[in-house]
């Protein structure tokens, strides 16, 4: 038997986390912009922890409104979706994670050239050259 | 052996765990225990590198809900895989030895890893009787853990019964259940407690062991901070309706409905320090407060004897100065959240520090 087979009603907001706007989010574009002029002026990247803060569902959707959709978007498919989207103000990066049964786990908004996450990393790449090896070895043999 | 010598790194690598899934593993990790967002590179690389640590589990007066709560860690997953990367030499509910096998299983595993060990406890320990109240192979809880604990590198004392008691100290405490901590007082103890702990906070707790291979900052409890370090309250979804002074009176009104702030149905939230409000439960579903339930405060101290999990708290703050105090701080400063959080934060103790779980039945 499935969750929805059993007969419960839901009434009121399904998703009770907070439709308020708190207040919080406003600070949090001050810090972003600060953390922005930081980048340009010493190269030096930034990151801010959005589950860190008492931030309700309608602050972040606030946030997210107002830092709007830019250029690039990428999508990572490991242990669950990932999204790095880059907002209207190049170099800050909205990065959501997402578990394997797409709930979200953490979410950043990161302040940097190109986010970590998106560069290929050494010890795959290792990886990626030994099945490419594996490859041509298979192909030579045929 | 050489199975157990190997590198973290080597056991994601064989479970078809790329790097960059690890990363984000960690990025979510460090977020979760309050680490900058940058620490999460550092673990990444530290955790890969790191030894498998012996571990000896030993089960004392409980429930084995701490062991069905960590075993069931989102599995299969990262989580597991970090659990998989100790050793974990002695189990009595995992292991499949019994009998002789499994005594002989924990004597050889102290033996071979004297001094380095970490030692897990979950239970409390009976003293009643010379400690037979609870034992194992014909030998006392009490005991075993004076045989065994001199030889850890540390203990982590999982659930609240291992770490203040839990329900066997409930008055009128039978069988003169204890801590682990008012028997062993020559050893770094961390307490993980929780009825039972978040699996997330246990991992966490071997992740950080992992990483800097020394014990983490720990309250006056002897909780990791990064996990303890905040009330129930102040990472609640529905503080903003307590802020507003909204509060539901009965489990079935408008309030309940429209999921205002639990406070006057008992919520014990304000008194304590857990993660449930950030981490969520069973995958990050939900949580007691979530679901429409006050916190009754299971990671705290006798909190089974603490007045009734219905009964209000006893000293609210002042709901609308608070939220003042907050709004003021934030624009005046308008620099950084962190700072607003901060006064926030310092408004919210200064109005609960007069609350404790002893001011309960006042």
């Amino acid at each position: 038997m499935a969750l929805s087979d059993i007969g419960i009603v839901v009434q009121g907001p399904a998703e009770p986390r907070g439709d308020t706007l708190t207040g919080n989010a406003q600070p949090v574009l001050r810090e972003i912009r600060d953390l922005l002029q930081r980048l340009i002026d010493s190269g030096e990247t930034g990151a801010i922890d959005l589950r860190a803060m008492p931030l309700s569902d309608a602050d972040l959707l606030w946030l997210a409104g107002q830092l709007g959709e830019g250029e690039v978007q990428v999508s990572l498919n490991t242990d669950g979706r990932s999204t790095i989207t880059e907002t209207q103000a190049p170099a800050v990066w909205w990065v959501t994670h997402r578990n394997a049964k797409d709930k979200v786990v953490s979410e950043f908004i990161e302040i940097t050239w190109v986010p970590d996450l998106v560069a290929a990393q050494r010890e795959d790449a290792r990886l990626g050259l030994a099945y490419l090896d594996s490859l041509i070895l298979d192909l030579s043999q045929s | 052996m050489e199975e157990k010598q190997g590198l973290l790194a080597h056991s994601l690598i064989r479970h078809g765990v790329s790097r960059r899934t690890f990363l984000k593993y960690c990025a979510t990790l460090a977020s979760m225990m309050a680490l900058p967002p940058s620490a999460g590179r550092a673990m990444a690389e530290a955790m890969a590198a790191a030894r498998r640590p012996s571990v000896i589990w030993l089960p004392f007066q409980e429930c084995t809900g701490c062991t069905e709560s960590i075993t069931r860690s989102h599995s299969p997953s990262i989580e597991g895989l970090i659990f998989d990367s100790i050793s974990l030499d002695y189990q009595e509910t995992l292991m499949a030895a019994a009998g002789h096998q499994a005594e002989e299983a924990l004597h050889k595993a102290i033996e071979d890893n004297k001094g380095k060990f970490l030692l897990i406890i979950d239970g409390s320990v009976a003293t009643g009787l010379d400690g037979a109240y609870s034992c194992i192979a014909g030998r006392s809880n009490l005991d075993l853990l004076k045989e065994v604990a001199p030889h850890a590198a540390a203990i982590v004392a999982v659930g609240s019964c291992a770490a203040f008691g839990g329900i066997p100290k409930a008055n009128p405490n039978p069988t003169g259940a204890v801590a682990v901590s008012d028997i062993v007082k020559d050893k770094p103890i961390i307490n993980v407690p929780g009825c039972p702990p978040i699996p997330v906070v246990m991992t966490g707790v071997l992740a950080h062991y992992l990483t800097f291979s020394t014990v983490p900052e720990l309250d006056k409890l002897g909780r990791p901070k990064a996990f303890y370090g905040e009330t129930i309250h102040d990472r609640c979804y529905r503080r903003p309706f307590y802020d507003q002074g909204k509060f539901a009176k009965t489990f079935d009104d408008e309030g309940a409905r429209k999921g205002w702030c639990l406070f006057e149905l008992g919520c014990k939230g304000p008194v304590t320090y857990n993660a449930c409000a950030s981490t969520k439960w069973n995958d990050s579903t939900s949580w007691p407060v979530e679901s429409g339930h006050g916190c009754i405060g299971c990671s705290e101290p006798d909190f089974w004897d603490a007045g009734g999990f219905y009964k209000a708290l006893s000293m609210p703050a002042d709901p609308l100065k608070l939220a003042s105090t907050a709004a003021m701080v934030g624009a005046a400063a308008g620099v950084a959240m962190s700072i607003a959080n901060r006064a926030k934060k310092g408004a919210a103790k200064s109005a609960h520090e007069t609350t404790t779980l002893a001011d309960l039945e006042k």
